[in-house]
C-alpha cells in the first residue's frame, strides 16, 4: 500500500498542478507530494536496511504473464529517496529560480510526473511495468527540456534527447521481452533469481545489445553521449535534477539492477566497461574546453557517468560497492554544482565563462558553497567524491586477468582523474576570481537565502559523507550494494585514510597533475580563446537526422498520390499480378465439359456495336459530346445483350440508367468544358496500353475459364423456392427485394448518399432557373402528355415486378426520368412533385419499416410474408411484404435519380459566380 | 465462335478501353474509364451466371419441381441490378466532383499534376 | 414479449439499422438533427457494446437476414473480432461526432445523415458473412466518407477528393470481378459456405479459385493502403477536412480485418500461393513508409495521417505473422491506435482554428497514443506483439521493423509536435470532452488491459478455428414461428 502510495501520489499531485493557477499553491502542494514520498521512504528504511524486500502486486495482463508488481530493496530504496529527496530540494530551489514565472504551476507539475516516473522505474517489481516507467521517463525529460520550447535550443535539444532515449526505450522493450522469455517470467525477483538460465540462453547476445543500447543511450554513454550536453537547454533546476542527478542514473540503475542477471560475462566486461572508459575520458576532457558553465558541468556529469559504467564493468563486488557509492556522491555534490551554476546564471544573466569571472566578490556565499562542492568533485580529501575515487583508483589497480585493460585501466583512470581536477578547477578560478566579469548584463548579487539553502544542505552532505562516512552512509550503502550484487558483501572500508598506497599515490597525482594542466591551459587566458570543442555525435546525428527526414520527403514524393495515372496503374498491375500468377501457375490440362450455349439472333451484331464503339470511346481526339453517344451506344449493346441472354430485368434497368447517365453527362457537359488531352511519348503510351491489354485480357480470360464450368450454385435453392418461399416468380426479383433484400438494402442507402453528396455540393450554385428550356412551347406541352402515361407504366412495372421483369428500381428511374423531363420543361427545380429529399426519406423510411416489420413478430429483419387474397373485380391479386419493401425501393430511386440530374441541369452558367 | 467467346472477349475490350481511358488521367478520361469499366464489370458478373437465349428466370407461379437447368442463373443478375445502380450513384457522383473542381480551380487537367 | 428481449434477439443488426434509422429521421427532420444524431449515436455505441459483451459471455451471434438459411441468404455474424472491431467504430466515430457538434462543425448540407450511413457502412462490413454483401457496405461506407471528406471542401480537397473516389472506383470494380470469380468457380457467396467449398474444389478448378481470392485480398490491402497501393492515403487524408479525416481512422482497418477474414477462412484453400507472405511484405514496407513519412511531416494533420498508414502497417504485419501472440495483439492495438489516430486529427483541426494553444495537453496524450508510448494500450499492444514476434527466430526481423518504424514515428511526432505555438484559445468544452472520451479509451483499454487481453486472445483462437465459424453460420437454423 505504502508502495502504491509512494508511485501514485506524484502524478495526482502533477494532475493537480496542471490544473493550479497560483504559484505558491503549486510550490507547496509539489513540495509536500515530494516530502511525503521522502516520509514513506524514511519508514521503511529499517526494514529495507535490513535486507527485506517490500513487494505489493496486482493482476494486471495475466495474457502476458505481467501483474503490476511494485518492488523495493535496499537498491529500490537508495534511488528513491534520492529522487525524492533532491526532487524536494530542486522544487525549493525551482520555486525562487523562476520565481514570476506564470508557468511554474506546469514547471511543477511535469517536475512531479518524471519524479512519478522515476519513482516508478525504480520501484518495478515487473519487467514490463519497468519498461513502461522508463518510457515515461524519456518523455517527461523530453516536455521538461522541450519546457522553453519556440527558443531553438530547447526544440534541437529536446528533439535529440527523445531520439535518442526513445530509441534506447524501443530497445528495452525488446530487451525486456527477450529477458522475459528467457528466463520464464517478466516477474523481477523470477528473473533476478535466474541469472544462470539467461546468461546460458541463446538469446543472451542480443538480450545483452538491446539491454546496453537502452542503458547507454540513458546514461549518456558513448556514442550517445551528445544528448545530455544538448539537454542543457533546460531550465537550470531540470539540469540539477534530471540531467545530473536521477534521469542520467537510471540507466545505472538498470545496470546495477541487472547485474545479478546479465553481468560476469566477457561481453558485459568489455563492452560495459569500454563504453564507461570512453565516455570517462571523452566527457573529462572535453569539459575542460566548455565555454558555457552548464555545459563543463553536462560533460562532467558524462565523464562520472563513465566512470560509474566503467566501475559496474569491472564486475568484481567492490567496483560494484564503489560504483554505488559514487552514485550516490555524485548525486549530491553534481545537483549543489548544477544549482550554483543556476544562481550564477540568474544573478548575472548569462553564464559564459569568458564573461562571467570574479564572483568572489559579489557572492562570497554561493562561493564557498560551490567552492567545496566542486573540491568533491575533483576529488579532494575530506570530501565525499575523494572516497569513492580512491575506490575507483583502488579497483583500477586491482584489475588482473584481462591483459591490455589492466594496464591501461590505471591509466586512463589517472588521467580522467587529472581531467576531473583540472575542470573543477576551471570551474572555481574562472567563476569565481580570474579577474573582474566582463559586460554583465546586470550586476550580480547574492541570492535570496532560501535558493543558497538547496545548495548548502547537499555541500553538508558532501561533507559529512566525506568526514564520517560509515554513520551517515555505511548501512544504505552496504544494503543497497548487497542488493546490487544479489550476493554476499565483499569487505571494504570507508575509512578516510587507508595509509599511503596506490590509490593515495594516483589521487595525488592527479589533483597536482590537473591543477598543473589547468594552469597551463589557463595562462594569459588562452583557455578563452580556444574555439569549443567539436560536439562530437551531435552533428553526426543531426546530420542522420536531415538524411533520413530527406529520404522521407524524396519517399513520399515518389508515391505522390497526385499522379492518378499512376495509382490505377499500379493497382491493376497488382490486379493482374494477383489473378495471373495462380493462372498462369496452374493446372489447366484436365480436361473440363464445354457448355456451350447458342448464340442469340443478332449476337454478333451487337457484340461488333460493343466493342467498336468502346474502341472509337478512347480516342482521345474525339469532341466529348461523341464520346457521350459512342459511350450510349456501348450501354444500349451492353443492354441488347442482356435482353439477349435472359435478362429481361437487366436489360430494363441497363435501358433506363443509360438515359438517366445520358442526360446526366450531357447537362454536366455543358458546364465542363475539356482541355486537349495531354501529348505522351509513344514509349509512355505503349507501356500503359501493355497494362491495359493485360488487364482487359486477364478479366476476359477469367471470365472464359469461370464460364466454362458449373459448380452446383446457391442460386437453384433460390429457384426453387421463388414460389413457395417468397411468393415471386421472377426469381431476380425475390433475390433482390428478398432472399439478398439486405444488399439492396445497403444500395439504395449509397443512391440516397451519393444524391445528398451532389445535391448539397452543386447547391451552392444551383441558381433556381434554368433559362435554356424557358419559353419553348414544345417541351412543356409534351411533357403534360407524356408524363401520365410515364407514371402509369412505371405503375405497372411495379406491380408486376415481383412476377415478371420489372420491379421498384426500374419503376422508379422510369418515373424520375419523367419529373426530370418536367422539372425541365418547368424551367424550374422546384417542380410540383419533385421535392426529392422527402422522396429519399419517405423511401428509406419505408424499406427500414418493411423491413422491421418482422421483428415485432419475432422473425429477423427483413423477413416477408406473402399472401394471394382474391379480391372481387381484380381478381386472385400476388401481395407480398416485400412490394412494400420494394416501394420503397422505387420512392429513394425517384428521389434519388431527380436529385442527381436536377443538381446539374440548373447550376449557374459559367463566368456568373 | 461461342458465346462464351464472345462475352470473354467483349468483357476483355471493355475492360481494356476502360483501363487505358483511367490512365490517361486526364479528368474527362476519368469518367469514361469508370463508366466503360462499370459496363464490363457489370457483363463480366453477368457472365458468372452462364448466360444463354430464352431461359429467363421467371418460374412457373403454381408449378411444383423445377429444374435449374431449364433457367440461367438469377443470382448474378441480381448483383449486376445491384452493380448498375451502385454504378449510376458513383457517375453522379464523380461528374458533380469534376464539375466542382472545374469550378475550384478552372484546371480539367487538375488530376495530371 | 418485451421491448428488451426483441432487442436482444435482434443484437447484430442494430449496428447496421440504428444509423440507417438515424440518418433517414436526421434527413426528415433537418432542424431536430442534432439530437437525433446524438441520440441515435448513444445508440449505436450501446448496441455495439452490447455485442462485446455478449461475445465475451462466449456467444456467437448469427443473424439470418429474411430468415433464410444460409448460404442462400444473408447472414450477420458477431464474433469476437467483429464485436471488438464495432465497438471501436462506436468509440471513435461518437467522440468525432460529439467533437464536430461541440465545434459546430456539423453544419454542412446533410452532415449528420452522411456521418451515419458512414457508420452504418463501416459497422455492416464488420458484421457481414456474404462476399456481395461486403461490398454492399463497402460501397455504403465509402459514399458516407466521400459526403465527410466534401464537407466545406474547396480547391485541393476537392481534387483529392476526386481522386480519392476515382481509385476507390476501380476498388470496387475490382471487388466486383473478385466476387464474380469466387461466385463463378464455387457457386456461393457466404463467407462459411466459400470455406467449405474452396478446399473441395477439383484441381482444375483451384487456380481460378486463388486467382478470386487474389484479387480479393488485392482490393482489402488497396483500402489497407498496403505499401504499392497507398498512395491515395496521405494525399486523401491530408487535406480534407481534419475533422472528417478522424471519422476515416477506422477505415483502414477495415482493410486489415479483411485480410485477416481471408486468410484465416480461406487460407487453406490457397495451397502454396503466398498470401500471408505478401502481407508480411506489405505491411513491414507500408509501416516503415509510414514512419519515413512521418519523419518529413511538416504539420500535425500530415503527422496523424502517416500514423493511419503506420498503425494500418503494423496491422497488416501482425496478422500475417501466424503468432497468436502478435494477431491478439494486433486486435488490441487496433481500437487504441484509432482512437489515437482520430484524437490527433482533432487536435489538428483545434490547431488549425487557432485553439491549441492553451489545450495543449491533449497533443500530448493523443501523440503518445500514436506513438506507441505508455500508459496508453498501444504500447502494451506493441509490447506484446514483440513479445510474439520475438518467440520465433523466423519472425525476429519483424520486431526490428516494428521498432524502428515506431522510432521513425516518435521523432516525427517530437519534429511537428514542437512547432505547436502556446498560443491560441482554448478549445470548447465539449471538445475537450471528446478529446477525453478519446485519449481516454486508449487509457482505459490498458487500465482494463487484462481482461481486454483475454478477450483478444479468445478472439484469435476463435479466428485460428475457422470451423466454429462455418458451423456457426451454416448451422444456424431460421426461425420456424413466433419463440
Amino acid at each position: 500500500m505504502t508502495l502504491l502510495t509512494i508511485c501514485l501520489l506524484p502524478w495526482c499531485a502533477a494532475l493537480l498542478l496542471a490544473r493550479l493557477r497560483s504559484a505558491t499553491a503549486a510550490f507547496a502542494l509539489a513540495g509536500a507530494c515530494a516530502l511525503v514520498v521522502l516520509g514513506l521512504l524514511g519508514q521503511m528504511a529499517q526494514a529495507v536496511w535490513a535486507g527485506q524486500t517490500l513487494q505489493s502486486s496486482v493482476a494486471w495482463l495475466p495474457a502476458l504473464g505481467v501483474s503490476a508488481t511494485l518492488r523495493i530493496d535496499a537498491l529500490a530504496w537508495l534511488f528513491a529517496t534520492l529522487v525524492s529527496g533532491i526532487g524536494a530540494l530542486v522544487i525549493l530551489y525551482a520555486r525562487y529560480y523562476m520565481d514570476g514565472d506564470e508557468r511554474l504551476p506546469r514547471f511543477f507539475a511535469l517536475l512531479c510526473a518524471f519524479m512519478g516516473a522515476m519513482l516508478g522505474v525504480v520501484l518495478a517489481g515487473d519487467l514490463v511495468l519497468l519498461a513502461m516507467f522508463w518510457e515515461l521517463t524519456s518523455l517527461a525529460s523530453f516536455l521538461l527540456i522541450a519546457f522553453n520550447a519556440p527558443d531553438r535550443g530547447a526544440v534541437r535539444g529536446a528533439r535529440a534527447a527523445l531520439a535518442v532515449t526513445g530509441m534506447g526505450g524501443l530497445a528495452l522493450m525488446a530487451a525486456v521481452v527477450m529477458l522475459g522469455r528467457a528466463a520464464g517470467s517478466f516477474d523481477l525477483a523470477t528473473v533476478l533469481a535466474a541469472g544462470d538460465v539467461v546468461r546460458a540462453d541463446p538469446r543472451y547476445p542480443w538480450i545483452l545489445t538491446c539491454f546496453l543500447l537502452a542503458v547507454f543511450s540513458k546514461s549518456a554513454q558513448f556514442p550517445f553521449q551528445f544528448w545530455l550536453a544538448r539537454a542543457m537547454a533546460a531550465p537550470t533546476p531540470v539540469s540539477a535534477y534530471l540531467h545530473s542527478a536521477t534521469l542520467v542514473k537510471a540507466g545505472i540503475f538498470l545496470l546495477l539492477r541487472f547485474y545479478p542477471v546479465l553481468g560476469g560475462t566477457d561481453a558485459w566486461f568489455f563492452a560495459v566497461s569500454t563504453a564507461g572508459a570512453i565516455t570517462l575520458l571523452l566527457g573529462g576532457v572535453a569539459a575542460v574546453f566548455q565555454h558555457d558553465l552548464k555545459g563543463l558541468l553536462a560533460y562532467s556529469t558524462v565523464s562520472h557517468l563513465g566512470l560509474i559504467t566503467l566501475l559496474i564493468g569491472f564486475s568484481t563486488p567492490t567496483a560494484i560497492v564503489a560504483a554505488v557509492f559514487h552514485v550516490i556522491n555524485h548525486a549530491t555534490f553534481k545537483a549543489s554544482l548544477f544549482m550554483a551554476a543556476g544562481i550564477v546564471d540568474h544573478e548575472c544573466g548569462t553564464r559564459d565563462l569568458r564573461n562571467v569571472n570574479g564572483m568572489w566578490r559579489y557572492m562570497p556565499l554561493t562561493g564557498s558553497l560551490a567552492i567545496v562542492a566542486a573540491a568533491a568533485m575533483a576529488g579532494v580529501p575530506l570530501l565525499n567524491g575523494f572516497l569513492s575515487k580512491e575506490m575507483f583508483f583502488g579497483e583500477a589497480l586491482a584489475l588482473e586477468g584481462h591483459d591490455p585493460i589492466a594496464l591501461l585501466a590505471p591509466l586512463a583512470a589517472l588521467l580522467a582523474g587529472a581531467a576531473g581536477v583540472a575542470y573543477s578547477a576551471r570551474f572555481v578560478h574562472d567563476v569565481f576570481f580570474n579577474g573582474a566579469p566582463i559586460n554583465l548584463p546586470r550586476t550580480p548579487h547574492e541570492p535570496p537565502l532560501w535558493m543558497a539553502a538547496p545548495v548548502a544542505v547537499l555541500v553538508l552532505l558532501c561533507l559529512l559523507v566525506g568526514l564520517i562516512p560509515t554513520p551517515i552512509i555505511g548501512a544504505p550503502l552496504a544494503a543497497a550494494a548487497h542488493a546490487a550484487l544479489g550476493g554476499s558483501l565483499p569487505s571494504y572500508s570507508l575509512a578516510l585514510w587507508h595509509g599511503f598506497n596506490g590509490p593515495l599515490a594516483m589521487s595525488a597525482l592527479a589533483l597536482v597533475s590537473g591543477v598543473g594542466i589547468y594552469a597551463v591551459l589557463m595562462r594569459k587566458r588562452a583557455l578563452h580563446q580556444r574555439p569549443l570543442p567539436d560536439p562530437w555525435g551531435y552533428r553526426q546525428f543531426e546530420r542522420l537526422l536531415l538524411t533520413l527526414a530527406r529520404s522521407g520527403v524524396v519517399l513520399v514524393r515518389q508515391l505522390r498520390g497526385d499522379r492518378m495515372r499512376l495509382q490505377m496503374a499500379v493497382l491493376a498491375l497488382a490486379a493482374v499480378l494477383a489473378a495471373g500468377w495462380p493462372l498462369l501457375g496452374g493446372g489447366f490440362e484436365a480436361h473440363l465439359p464445354e457448355l456451350t450455349a447458342a448464340i442469340p439472333q443478332g449476337g454478333i451484331i451487337v457484340w461488333v456495336v460493343g466493342a467498336v464503339f468502346a474502341i472509337a470511346a478512347t480516342s482521345a481526339r474525339n469532341q466529348p459530346v461523341t464520346v457521350l453517344l459512342f459511350l450510349g451506344a456501348v450501354g444500349l449493346a451492353v443492354a441488347l445483350a442482356f435482353a439477349g441472354l435472359s435478362a429481361p430485368d437487366l436489360s430494363l434497368t441497363q435501358l433506363f440508367v443509360e438515359v438517366a447517365t445520358v442526360l446526366l453527362l450531357l447537362l454536366a457537359l455543358q458546364r465542363l468544358p475539356v482541355e486537349a488531352p495531354p501529348v505522351r511519348s509513344l514509349g509512355k503510351r505503349l507501356r500503359y496500353a501493355a497494362i491495359a491489354v493485360a488487364g482487359g485480357g486477364g478479366t476476359g480470360w477469367l471470365a472464359w475459364e469461370a464460364m466454362l464450368r458449373k459448380p452446383p450454385a446457391i442460386s437453384d435453392y433460390q429457384l426453387a423456392n421463388a414460389v413457395s418461399g417468397a411468393g415471386g416468380t421472377n426469381a431476380v426479383n425475390v433475390i433482390i427485394v428478398d432472399f439478398r433484400g439486405f444488399d439492396t438494402l445497403g444500395e439504395i442507402t449509397v443512391l440516397a448518399a451519393a444524391a445528398l453528396i451532389v445535391w448539397a455540393f452543386l447547391a451552392r450554385e444551383r441558381a433556381g432557373v434554368l433559362g435554356r428550356f424557358q419559353g419553348s412551347f414544345m417541351l412543356p406541352t409534351a411533357v403534360k402528355i407524356v408524363m401520365p402515361f410515364a407514371a402509369l407504366v412505371a405503375v405497372h412495372l411495379y406491380l408486376r415486378g415481383h412476377n415478371l421483369p420489372g420491379g421498384g428500381f426500374v419503376a422508379g428511374l422510369l418515373l424520375a426520368i419523367g419529373l426530370v423531363l418536367e422539372a425541365l420543361a418547368l424551367g424550374s427545380w422546384r417542380s410540383p412533385h419533385a421535392r426529392p429529399v422527402r422522396w429519399l426519406a419517405a423511401g428509406l423510411g419505408l424499406a427500414l419499416l418493411t423491413g422491421a416489420a418482422s421483428l415485432a413478430l419475432g422473425y429477423p429483419f427483413l423477413t416477408s410474408a406473402f399472401g394471394h387474397p382474391v379480391l372481387p373485380v381484380l381478381g386472385e391479386i400476388p401481395l407480398a411484404s416485400a412490394a412494400l419493401f420494394d416501394l420503397g425501393v422505387l420512392a429513394v430511386v425517384v428521389g434519388a435519380t431527380v436529385m442527381l440530374i436536377l443538381a446539374f441541369a440548373f447550376g449557374r452558367e459559367e463566368g456568373k459566380k | 465462335m461461342t458465346l462464351e467467346l464472345m462475352l470473354a472477349s467483349q468483357i476483355a475490350i471493355l475492360v481494356a478501353c476502360a483501363l487505358y481511358c483511367l490512365m490517361r488521367g486526364r479528368l474527362f478520361d476519368v469518367i469514361v474509364g469508370i463508366t466503360l469499366l462499370s459496363y464490363g464489370v457489370n457483363l463480366f458478373l453477368f457472365a458468372m451466371g452462364r448466360p444463354a437465349p430464352d431461359k429467363a428466370p421467371i418460374v412457373p407461379a403454381h408449378g411444383g419441381a423445377l429444374s435449374p437447368a431449364d433457367y440461367v442463373d438469377p443470382l448474378p443478375q441480381a448483383l449486376v441490378l445491384t452493380a448498375i445502380v451502385i454504378g449510376f450513384a458513383m457517375t453522379g457522383l464523380m461528374v458533380a466532383l469534376a464539375l466542382r473542381r472545374k469550378q475550384a480551380d478552372g484546371d480539367d487537367a487538375g488530376a495530371e499534376q | 414479449m418485451t421491448v428488451g428481449s426483441v432487442l436482444q434477439v435482434h443484437l447484430a443488426v442494430l449496428p447496421i439499422l440504428l444509423p440507417l434509422l438515424t440518418a433517414t429521421l436526421a434527413l426528415a427532420w433537418p432542424r431536430a438533427s442534432r439530437p437525433i444524431s446524438l441520440l441515435g449515436a448513444l445508440a449505436v455505441l450501446a448496441a455495439s457494446m452490447a455485442l462485446v459483451l455478449q461475445a465475451a459471455g462466449g456467444v456467437q451471434t448469427v443473424y439470418l437476414l429474411g430468415n433464410w438459411q444460409a448460404p442462400f441468404g444473408i447472414a450477420l455474424m458477431a464474433d469476437h473480432v467483429s464485436a471488438w472491431a464495432l465497438l471501436a467504430t462506436a468509440w471513435v466515430l461518437f467522440g468525432v461526432l460529439v467533437f464536430s457538434i461541440g465545434g459546430a462543425q456539423d453544419e454542412g448540407a446533410f452532415f449528420h445523415p452522411l456521418f451515419h450511413v458512414l457508420w452504418m457502412g463501416v459497422n455492416g462490413a464488420f458484421l457481414t458473412a456474404d462476399v456481395f454483401n461486403l461490398f454492399v457496405f463497402f460501397e455504403v461506407m465509402l459514399v458516407g466518407s466521400y459526403g465527410l471528406a466534401l464537407q466545406g471542401a474547396s480547391g485541393g480537397a476537392v481534387g483529392a477528393s476526386l481522386r480519392y473516389v476515382a481509385i476507390n472506383l476501380a476498388g470496387s470494380a475490382l471487388f466486383l470481378i473478385a466476387a464474380g470469380v469466387l461466385y463463378g468457380v464455387s457457386g456461393t457467396l457466404s463467407f462459411a459456405d466459400l470455406a467449405v467449398r474452396l478446399p473441395q474444389l477439383p484441381a482444375a478448378d483451384r487456380p481460378l479459385a486463388v486467382a478470386g481470392v487474389g484479387l480479393l485480398s488485392v482490393v482489402f490491402l488497396l483500402k489497407a493502403a498496403a505499401l504499392p497501393l497507398s498512395a491515395w492515403l496521405p494525399q486523401t487524408y491530408g487535406r480534407i477536412a481534419p475533422v472528417s479525416a478522424a471519422a476515416f481512422t477506422l477505415l483502414t482497418k477495415l482493410g486489415a480485418y479483411g485480410l485477416l477474414r481471408l486468410m484465416t477462412l480461406w487460407g487453406g484453400a490457397l495451397g502454396d500461393w503466398p498470401l500471408a507472405g505478401i502481407v508480411l511484405a506489405c505491411g513491414a514496407g507500408t509501416l516503415l513508409l509510414a514512419g519515413f513519412g512521418a519523419l518529413a511531416s511538416l504539420s500535425l494533420t500530415q503527422v496523424a495521417t502517416w500514423s493511419v498508414l503506420s498503425s494500418s502497417g503494423f496491422l497488416m504485419l501482425v496478422f500475417a505473422s501466424a503468432s497468436p501472440q502478435a494477431a491478439a495483439a494486433g486486435l488490441l492495438y487496433l481500437p487504441a491506435s484509432a482512437v489515437c489516430a482520430s484524437a490527433l486529427f482533432l487536435v489538428a483541426d483545434l490547431q488549425r482554428r487557432n485553439c491549441l494553444g492553451a489545450s495543449r495537453l491533449w497533443l500530448l496524450a493523443a501523440a503518445a497514443g500514436v506513438a506507441g508510448l505508455p500508459p496508453f494500450a498501444t504500447f502494451i499492444a506493441k509490447l506484446q506483439a514483440l513479445d510474439g514476434v520475438l518467440a520465433s527466430p523466423v519472425l525476429a526481423w519483424m520486431a526490428l521493423v516494428i521498432l524502428l518504424g515506431g522510432l521513425l514515428s516518435v521523432v516525427g511526432l517530437a519534429r511537428v509536435g514542437l512547432r505547436v505555438s502556446n498560443r491560441g484559445g482554448k478549445a470548447s468544452l465539449s471538445e475537450q470532452l471528446a478529446l477525453a472520451w478519446l485519449c481516454g479509451g486508449a487509457l482505459l483499454l490498458s487500465v482494463c488491459a487484462g481482461p481486454a487481453q483475454r478477450y483478444v486472445s479468445e478472439a484469435v483462437t476463435q479466428m485460428a478455428t475457422p470451423d466454429a465459424y462455418i458451423q456457426a453460420v451454416l448451422g444456424q437454423a431460421p426461425m420456424r414461428s413466433v419463440p
